[in-house]
């Protein structure tokens, strides 16, 4: 049975491709998929390059932090002073920002970046709104001081993978470097 | 050489398992992410993933018609195109900002409500504040909006897909019963 996708020879037992890892529409997986997820009708559609899928349920704290530590970031586990539960404490652009997560079963299913900044209770909310109303991928707020924040959350599961969380931590990275420029000028 | 994730026997020229997909240590070696390291891992499900450079307008449509909601392709008074659905009872956009070669690498979910002006804007920076995933603003002439922006490649599932239209339904749900936008 030919591969659909790359035309390789596979015995009609596998499941997927041997070669490009394609799945092979199966009645069992015809099923399964049509019970979780709804493609789009079949049509012509690119190529798909291999992913690296993230684990059922998501990351443990200790892979977020190797995953950041790989990517070159520092990462610390931190237990927060007032909420006693832990969080993730690394530095992007000289700026210290903290990953939030709720772990289910040790696991989460998502990270929530914020970060925030001192600006001596300057802000209101036709500032914050203005940011908001602009921008994408990130949403700003200010705290009971008027101090101004950044966050943004990324889904690790379910279909989570390491291509698409890499994707995610550059927006996060630009935006907030966009954020500090307006915001929090040197 | 066993497959890492399920154990079936595969040759050394297989770049894939099989049997379930997983890449061998030759597909492993060529990608460029970082990776946690190794330790014992939950098996991942067998994933559907989003074709390379996004999903065209008309796969998005498809997408949420399979799921039982309707959407339609419309011309908005800029002369872009964006997706039209119902969700809950409730009509929201689908905008697609920066499609190459008709593909689009996010999608931005948008929902606004006509308030005549007499919404009380200062109550959005507590939803902002407390509620993940969507974003909370107003308009020139004070109407409340909720966006909420999807990526959808690199690295883009269905399953991922599913996951956060869900999360957007959910938050379309509270944000319409919090302001009582009905």
């Amino acid at each position: 049975m030919p591969c659909p996708r790359c035309g390789a020879e596979s015995g009609p037992e596998q499941k997927f491709c041997k070669s490009c890892g394609a799945a092979f529409e199966t009645a069992e997986s015809a099923e399964s998929a049509a019970s979780n997820v709804a493609p789009p009708a079949a049509q012509a559609m690119p190529e798909q390059a291999p992913l690296r899928p993230i684990p059922d349920g998501g990351l443990t704290m200790e892979e977020v932090v190797a995953w950041l530590e790989g990517a070159g970031y520092s990462a610390k586990v931190t237990i927060g002073t007032n909420s006693g539960r832990p969080h993730i404490d690394t530095n992007v652009q000289d700026t210290p920002v903290t990953v939030m997560f709720d772990p289910k079963g040790g696991r989460c299913d998502y990270l929530n970046f914020v970060a925030g900044f001192s600006a001596n209770g300057k802000f209101d909310i036709a500032q914050i709104n203005a940011w908001n109303y602009d921008n994408r991928w990130c949403t700003a707020y200010y705290d009971d001081v008027n101090d101004p924040w950044l966050g943004m959350c990324i889904a690790l599961s379910p279909g989570g993978t390491y291509e698409s969380l890499n994707d995610q931590f550059n927006t996060w990275n630009r935006t907030l470097g966009r954020f500090i420029a307006k915001y929090t000028p040197e | 050489m066993p497959c890492s994730r399920c154990g079936t026997e595969s040759l050394p020229d297989q770049k894939f398992c099989k049997n379930c997909g997983a890449p061998s240590g030759a597909a492993e070696s060529v990608q460029s992410v970082a990776a946690a390291p190794a330790m014992p891992q939950p098996i991942a499900t067998p994933l559907h993933p989003i074709p390379d450079g996004g999903l065209t307008q008309e796969e998005v449509v498809a997408w949420l018609a399979s799921g039982g909601y309707s959407a339609q392709i419309v011309t908005g008074t800029n002369g872009k195109r964006h997706i039209e659905a119902l969700t809950q009872g409730t009509k929201f956009n689908i905008m697609t900002p920066g499609c190459q070669s008709g593909r689009c690498a996010s999608l931005e979910f948008s929902f606004g409500y006509s308030c005549h002006g007499k919404f009380p804007v200062a109550q959005l920076n507590e939803w902002n504040g407390k509620i993940l995933w969507c974003r909370a603003y107003y308009d020139s002439v004070n109407d409340p909006w909720l966006e909420m922006d999807i990526a959808l490649w690199p690295g883009g599932t269905f399953e991922a897909l599913n996951g956060q239209f869900a999360e957007w339904n959910n938050r379309l749900g509270r944000f319409i019963a919090a302001y009582n936008l009905r």
